[in-house]
């Protein structure tokens, strides 16, 4: 019978063993769902070979946090909650990271299934570039233009209808 | 003194080291977010305003391939103060640019228009396009393309004033994908689709209109093409001026993606004498659609019910053996429950005799996001292909189980592993999703 204290361990890409409640690891779809599938109590650690461990201290910093909140629905997917990049307070400090941990974060919680977690990444990186002309947009994320200056105009005006509001 | 030095070399030594270490593992990704994966960048351009989306797209190639889609997929145009001409302006660039580049206008979904009615009518005065100018050759392209697949050229007059109404029609024949259409004047969707025809081409007669075919419900728009459009109005009232609408002849109903209630698709059913196929795939919120559907059960031959995902609805219980022509059904796998238990599924007398084509649509028991497919699932699943192999359907040619592409490797390696005991025939992935076709 699966607790809310019972403790699952994972294996992390770089071979490092973290125990982890179970109802917080459970937060990650991929998991929840082999250890529905595998029964009982497990006591086998899961190996994670896609998240290295200090990706994986972040991703269940975060799904410790969230550990209680409701289960993203599908109606969450529709597009009236697209286009918005409100983040909560706690979540905003919590992606204050480099960008290279945002980047392992957006794909563990891709690869972990954790919606919400990727969710917030998307909205992160959303935030970086909003407001921002594309030459900045290059340097936040150090881009190389491999544009034409032609069809870098022919893009300028195909998006006219777009920047003209 | 000399291990002082030394020390001091050391800690320079290291700062640099460490800086260099900081430099080099910045730049092992020098463009991150170009390495993201096409859905994540996907993704991610969703949450952005067409403003924003323009500028990504002017960033890099990559950036630029991914946030396209985004940009087209939904095109709003609003008027925000009447009178003004920015919602002209738009429209026009947008008429420019896809008659320019057409393949743009594929990744278009939804197409929003709110505006008065004085700009849809065209009572309010407005510049036509230059006939010297740069736009002189993009209508005679228009008209010229257009005026042969689909008799249009009567628009050509009215393009060339630079009428808004007659833009916003040319730009529905660049949107081949669209799927929602949602036209609003003056706030209260006062015009319908016919009084834009008929405000903007005054009376002409084109033979495409007098093809379009008109609900009472929800605004369904069936194309020359059979390419069904859908129009939310979400301020309509039922009784509304929608009720002078013509007679119709619609055989294809496409609800892909949409939410009707039980009532207006009860009352929208039963005003087709025709209907031949109908789809509702990915969600919709009726419970029990039984009796809408039989009101069609004599004209259907292709049924699709086949949910996307388990919405936690209890499965309908429908005899499809009352659609006497039916030959192609898409249903969901949980409609036929099976206790996963060994025991074939009951399937005597459920499906009509001219069935062909039967297809499962497998819903993941927990959640729609599952990578794998647990022992129980697969088990029901192999109870419900038993039951079929016990029931006589003459003309039945191919039974398929479609499961979501996120399971495709596990359910791949599922069937190398028991393929031996079972019947299963081919396997086959597509790009959305994996498909099992089963032998009887």
């Amino acid at each position: 019978m699966a607790t809310d204290t019972q403790t699952i361990r994972l294996t992390t890409s770089d071979n490092v063993e973290m125990t982890v409640e179970r109802a917080v690891a459970e937060r990650s779809i991929l998991i929840k769902n082999l250890l529905e599938d595998l029964g009982g109590e497990q006591t086998e650690s899961i190996p994670v070979p896609n998240v290295a461990e200090p990706v994986m201290k972040k991703v269940i910093e975060w799904c410790e946090h969230h550990k209680k909140d409701p289960p993203t629905t599908q109606d969450d997917d529709s597009d009236s909650r697209k286009k918005s990049t409100d983040i909560d307070e706690w979540d905003q400090k919590f992606m204050q990271v480099d960008q290279e941990m945002l980047f392992e974060i957006i794909l563990a919680a891709n690869y972990l299934d954790i919606k919400a977690l990727l969710d917030v990444g998307c909205k992160t990186v959303a935030n970086m570039i909003k407001g921002k002309s594309p030459d900045e947009i290059r340097k936040t994320f150090n881009i190389q233009n491999d544009f034409t200056p032609e069809e870098e105009d022919q893009i300028r005006r195909e998006n006219e209808w777009a920047e003209d509001r | 003194m000399e291990s002082g030095n030394q020390s001091q070399n050391l800690a320079i030594l290291t700062v640099v080291g460490n800086r260099l270490a900081k430099y080099l593992q910045g730049s092992r990704r020098p463009a991150w977010v170009e390495d993201l994966p096409d859905e994540l960048l996907e993704m991610l351009s969703y949450n952005l305003e067409q403003g924003d989306l323009a500028n990504l797209s002017l960033v890099s190639k990559r950036t630029r391939d991914v946030s396209v889609r985004a940009l087209y997929k939904d095109i709003t145009v609003v008027e925000e103060t009447a009178g003004s001409s920015k919602a002209l302006s738009r429209i026009k660039s947008m008429f420019r640019i896809l008659m320019e580049a057409p393949e743009l206008g594929k990744y278009t979904e939804s197409f929003t228009v709110r505006c008065s009615e004085s700009l849809i009518r065209g009572t309010c005065p407005t510049v036509p396009f230059d006939p010297n100018g740069k736009d002189a050759q993009l209508i005679s392209l228009f008209t010229q393309k257009f005026s042969q697949v689909n008799n249009l050229a009567g628009l050509g007059p009215g393009l060339r004033e630079n009428r808004f109404g007659v833009l916003v029609i040319v730009l529905l024949f660049c949107f081949p994908k669209l799927r929602r259409l949602d036209l609003t004047f003056d706030g209260l969707c006062s015009a319908s689709f016919f009084e834009l025809f008929e405000a903007t081409l005054k009376g002409q007669e084109i033979p495409f209109f007098s093809q379009l075919r008109k609900v009472t419900y929800k605004e369904l728009w069936v194309g020359p093409e059979a390419r069904p459009c859908l129009l939310h109005r979400y301020t309509l009232p039922e009784s509304g001026p929608l009720t002078w609408c013509p007679t119709f002849s619609l055989e294809t109903l496409d609800l892909a993606g949409t939410c009707v209630d039980a009532q207006g698709f009860r009352a929208s059913l039963a005003l087709y004498g025709n209907l031949k196929v109908l789809r509702m795939t990915d969600y919709w919120a009726i419970h029990d659609i039984s009796g809408a559907l039989y009101q069609v059960k004599d004209t259907l031959d292709v049924l699709h019910l086949g949910r996307r995902y388990h919405r936690q609805s209890v499965p309908f219980r429908l005899d499809f053996s009352k659609f006497k022509k039916l030959h192609t059904l898409v249903i969901n796998s949980l409609d036929f429950p099976s206790a996963g238990h060994g025991i074939p599924v009951n399937l005597e007398n459920k499906f009509p005799a001219s069935l062909k084509h039967l297809t499962f649509v497998h819903i993941p028991l927990r959640g729609s996001w599952m990578t794998v497919i647990c022992r129980e699932e697969w088990e029901m699943i192999d109870d419900l292909t038993n039951g079929l192999a016990n029931v006589q359907l003459p003309n039945l040619q191919d039974v398929k189980i479609v499961f979501p592409n996120k399971r495709a490797i596990l359910i791949e390696a599922r069937w190398n592993e028991t393929h031996n005991q079972h019947n299963f025939r081919t396997f086959c992935r597509a790009s959305r999703e994996c498909v099992l076709s089963i032998h009887l």
